[in-house]
């Protein structure tokens, strides 16, 4: 008797445990399917890619897409010639140029304002604070027109500079704000214990605040690093040179330009992902704080 | 009575301590230290946004510039109510934003619900859940073009071999079906953190509840309807707001997926309006209209930021 209705018990705790992996797995799939489609497209020999229905195992697996991407000088008489690649492997670099740019500019301007709004008296001191958040409201579409028509004015188009800058303008109000809340939750004793034995403000937000506060400043360079990463709008219109462009840009270009090539294009449509899916994958607590409060953002 | 004394003699040092403290910052080092970031922010946010309510009051006249800037008073704002490609494009978003709320909600809470359960590898799965959402917006559309290719394309693939379609399909040419591969698209893309905002919102639901109704005898289902689902719908009127900004301002995707077309089929009012300022080149226009979707987006946002306080203040 004991022995039946165990076995009952065991029986319906394996179905149930199925059921729960067979939903999972539904789970994945959908997550997985359209970017596992990019990557074997990527490393799929042609024939394997072309075939009707294709091959979905692709075999031998062929990194010849990546090699031409990074390294490679294009071949003669194909559409896809040694500048392309060379303007693709720029793209890659100047994403990486905004990326830091933008991150580093955030940090270095949102530790100094984010600490002064949470910590120091100045005038006007919170209204300034509501006044930068609800700057940040504002759609980037709508500053996109007069800031095109000062920075043609100005000659300053196609410059690295003038993207950094415009993005560092978009994400550091938000940078400030989460840093701010950081500094915060900093228990204030630690900084007036130093500040009591003769330490400058300044000496106390280099020795006892900002030791403290690497968590913070993680997820506000983590966050800002990938939005600046994926910004597609302001590097395509401020920029015009294909050497000047940023990857999102670039695999736009590409897509419109060679876009039969296949396996070319989504190789590199997998390289123009690493490094955010990385960071994401590496840094993902951080990352996720950033994100929930950063939603709002259009 | 002791300790009071003592207390009320620590709170008046910490007292005084704090006044020589703040005596003690050299004067203005606040305004110092925000002064680089105010300049930035109210430089390049601040003064283009005054800039910009007032490019949307002229035509700039920038194909015919012997004319010159002519100011139009609301004309601008009066065309882009009427224009019916305004209201096309407008249409195509909120179709966009319609069926990411209708295929999106159900999608997310039941995905939501199967990853709140444990099982093996569960923070892996989860962290899984972030990658679509962070992949460039540009590479989203070459994924969704080579799944929806015509030639080689997975979706064709799939659906001849299992028999479903007898010969390869172009997706993208028919103008009705292109706009509903697009929004599948995206809500590949939105759903993920639909899911994530879900599963933050399951684990406040206390587990006393489930608990008392199921001494009750309350099966499964009644204590999702009764328990799960109106718990939930702070997080759904969430999801709903988010889902319909994300839809006004969505632009990269069909950039690189239809590029709006075909027959401006996809041309959502977030592509409309870059085409308006940066291929027709009509600032005034397009500056109007940006900020009437801007005043839609404003709008929901105030109201997402009310109900998130509403759930801080409730939890």
């Amino acid at each position: 008797m004991v022995s039946v209705r165990s076995q009952q018990a065991l029986l319906r705790r394996v179905t149930a445990a199925m059921t729960q992996a067979a939903l999972v797995s539904l789970v994945v799939i959908f997550i997985l399917s359209p970017i596992a489609w990019l990557v074997l497209s990527s490393v799929a020999p042609p024939k394997d890619l072309l075939a009707r229905p294709p091959r979905w195992l692709p075999w031998p697996l062929d990194l010849s897409n990546y090699y031409q991407l990074l390294l490679g000088s294009g071949e003669q008489g194909t559409t896809l010639t040694a500048f392309t690649l060379r303007a693709f492997r720029f793209s890659l670099r100047n994403s990486m140029i905004v990326a830091s740019g933008v991150t580093l500019m955030c940090l270095a301007l949102g530790t100094s304002a984010g600490y002064a709004f949470a910590r120091l008296r100045m005038p006007l001191g919170q209204r300034l604070l509501y006044l930068f958040l609800l700057v940040q409201m504002v759609p980037v579409v709508v500053l996109l027109i007069p800031m095109f028509l000062v920075v043609t004015r100005l000659g300053l188009l196609d410059r690295l500079e003038m993207v950094i800058l415009l993005l560092t303008a978009f994400h550091l109000p938000f940078v400030i704000w989460i840093l701010r809340s950081y500094f915060l939750s900093i228990p204030v004793e630690l900084e007036e214990a130093a500040l009591v034995d003769g330490a400058s403000r300044l000496q106390v937000i280099r020795h006892v605040v900002l030791p403290v506060a690497i968590p913070g400043l993680f997820a506000a360079a983590v966050y800002t690093f990938m939005q600046s990463w994926n910004a597609f709008m302001i590097p395509l219109i401020f920029t015009s040179t294909e050497t000047k462009r940023t990857v999102t840009v670039a695999i736009a270009m590409f897509v419109g330009r060679h876009y039969t090539e296949y396996g070319l294009i989504s190789a590199a449509g997998v390289l123009a992902s690493l490094p955010p899916v990385l960071l994401a994958i590496f840094f993902q607590r951080y990352l996720l704080a950033g994100l929930t409060a950063g939603a709002v953002k259009g | 009575m002791g300790e009071a004394m003592v207390r009320a003699e620590q709170a008046i040092t910490a007292m005084k301590r704090r006044r020589w403290i703040r005596r003690h910052d050299p004067r203005l080092l606040g305004l110092l230290m925000v002064m680089p970031g105010g300049i930035v922010v109210v430089g390049l946010l601040f003064y283009p946004l005054l800039h910009s309510m007032a490019i949307s009051l002229y035509d700039l006249n920038v194909r015919a510039p012997w004319i010159g800037p002519q100011f139009v008073g609301a004309a601008n704002y009066i065309r882009a109510l009427t224009s019916p490609d305004v209201r096309a494009a407008a249409g195509r978003s909120l179709y966009l934003a319609a069926l990411g709320i209708g295929l999106g909600i159900p999608i997310s809470m039941a995905f939501a619900l199967i990853l709140n359960r444990p099982f093996p590898l569960r923070g892996l799965v989860r962290g899984l859940l972030i990658v679509p959402w962070i992949i460039p917006g540009t590479v989203q559309g070459l994924l969704w073009a080579r799944i929806y290719d015509p030639h080689y394309g997975a979706l064709n693939g799939l659906l001849y071999q299992v028999g479903i379609i007898p010969d390869y399909v172009p997706w993208l040419l028919e103008p009705r079906r292109a706009l509903l591969l697009v929004a599948l698209a995206n809500i590949w893309a939105t759903v993920p953190m639909m899911t994530l905002l879900y599963l933050a919102g399951l684990q406040s639901i206390p587990e006393e509840l489930y608990e008392a109704a199921q001494v009750d005898g309350a099966g499964p289902w009644a204590r999702f309807v009764h328990i799960t689902f109106p718990l939930l719908m702070p997080i759904t009127l969430i999801n709903l707001i988010l889902k319909t900004i994300d839809a006004l301002m969505l632009f990269d995707l069909v950039y690189v997926l239809t590029g709006g077309g075909p027959a401006n089929a996809t041309q959502v009012i977030g592509y409309y309006l870059y085409d308006a300022a940066f291929q027709r080149l009509e600032y005034g226009y397009a500056s109007a209209l940006a900020w009437l979707i801007a005043l839609m987006a404003l709008g929901l946002t105030g109201i997402y930021s009310r109900l998130t306080r509403v759930g801080e203040a409730t939890s």
